[in-house]
């Protein structure tokens, strides 16, 4: 009975928590607009970021990283090449595609996704080219990228929808003998409103049984 | 003020790795050039064997009408739009449209009649941001969302700074954009349309009608 009460509760929580907001999916072009999305929004949510420096220089059928809910693989028709500090494919012309298959749970799944992404050239030096970025949702951005540090990236508005994949698609004729490459991964969860008002009772629970 | 184009989609044969992975359904654009270009981009292969045309809307609304109004329209056809601002009036400078107060957002509805797949507003975009009071451009940072759901937020630095969409997939249609002001610009500046641009790709059927329509009237000149 108790439960009962408690997901009752967490039901009318949730729906007028969700009630204003048109579920969606957000682009940007900048870290920093990606950086304050997360603390305007959703500021209960976190973000990691991996450098993608932790694998030896070589070539890989795929590569995987992250641990949780940020865990993440990589593959390309013809392989991937891991740098020093970046990721690309060893074939011109290739897709660089993610997975995300860190968690299924909206609690703690992904939410937020964006990277430093470019071409690198066969001394794995950056080069500058355009690149069409799609989610698993189908969003997607064009982005013509000129210098090492351009960002791309995405939020779910509705935080009940998970990020589950990213194709990267070389564009143009800048791809010819050049590779597309990512350079920095940034990750956003978000705790669902559900999850929170459920915690937000289990301590109230919690609390009255103390006393 | 009306800046009618026409643009021929290349028939050109899908690259192999295009359908590999995810397919994009709205694609956001941060340049114009890429904007303009991508109905006829192989690669993106967005309509193959279909003709997009294009509309650029400049706003050049004058006279007692374009200060204060509740609502701005313009367009025809396809292209007819109209613009309210989410809180109070919205006003003309003869070149461009902003809300008259710091904080509202500028909609704008596209609600002529159009038949599915294809037709309708497919794309948009334009030359958005914030102005002082003195009229000139200040930098800041906008919310442009679209009526399916997808947006893209980005920081205005320069008045030539473009964003987009085109949406791929044929049975969606754009209804409606917001323009909303975001960060320390939106307590005091209002925000702004200088240009905006808007694509169609009309569905077969209604091409075959104008083709018709325009062998019937060769045929009665002859006649």
């Amino acid at each position: 009975m108790k439960a009962f009460v408690l997901f009752a509760s967490v039901g009318v929580i949730s729906s007028v928590a969700s009630a204003d907001v048109v579920p969606g999916v957000v682009a940007f072009a900048n870290l920093k607009d990606w950086q304050a999305f997360e603390m305007d929004r959703f500021p209960s949510y976190y973000t990691v970021v991996d450098p993608l420096t932790g694998f030896k220089p070589d070539d890989y059928s795929s590569l995987s990283g992250g641990s949780g809910w940020n865990r993440w693989t990589v593959t390309a028709a013809n392989g991937v090449h891991a740098g020093s500090s970046y990721v690309s494919t060893q074939m011109d012309g290739d897709d660089l595609l993610f997975t995300f298959t860190g968690s299924t749970s909206a609690a703690n799944g992904l939410h937020g996704i964006g990277g430093n992404f470019g071409f690198r050239n066969e001394a794995g030096q950056f080069q500058p080219g355009k690149i069409l970025l799609t989610l698993s949702t189908g969003a997607s951005i064009v982005q013509n990228v000129t210098l090492k540090t351009d960002f791309a990236g995405f939020w779910m508005e509705d935080p009940n929808v998970l990020i589950t994949g990213m194709r990267l698609q070389p564009l143009g004729n800048a791809f010819t003998a050049n590779y597309v490459s990512v350079d920095n991964l940034y990750f956003g969860g978000v705790p669902a409103p559900g999850a929170l008002a459920l915690l937000g009772v289990a301590g109230i629970c919690t609390a009255k049984r103390r006393r | 003020m009306k800046n009618l184009a026409l643009a021929t989609l290349s028939a050109a044969a899908l690259v192999a790795s295009a359908n590999a992975g995810y397919v994009p359904d709205v694609i956001s654009f941060t340049s114009l050039a890429e904007w303009q270009a991508a109905p006829s981009d192989p690669e993106l292969n967005l309509y193959p064997d279909h003709t997009a045309q294009f509309y650029t809307e400049d706003f050049n609304i004058s006279g007692p009408q374009s200060f204060g109004a509740s609502s701005f329209s313009g367009g025809s056809g396809w292209s007819s739009w109209t613009a309210t601002a989410s809180n109070g009036s919205l006003s003309s400078t003869g070149t461009s449209i902003y809300a008259a107060n710091s904080g509202a957002s500028l909609d704008f509805t596209f609600t002529e009649p159009y038949s599915m797949p294809l037709g309708g507003v497919r794309g948009i975009g334009g030359g958005f941001g914030f102005r002082s009071m003195a009229g000139e451009f200040v930098p800041g940072k906008i919310w442009l969302k679209l009526s399916t759901g997808d947006s893209i937020i980005k920081t205005i630095t320069s008045p030539q700074a473009f964003v987009g969409f085109w949406v791929a997939d044929p049975n969606q249609v754009i209804t409606s954009i917001r323009v909303q002001p975001l960060g320390t610009g939106a307590a005091y500046y209002s925000v702004n349309a200088d240009t905006m641009y808007m694509g169609t790709v009309p569905a077969p059927g209604a091409i075959a009608l104008l083709g018709v329509a325009g062998l019937a009237g060769s045929r009665r000149r002859r006649d």
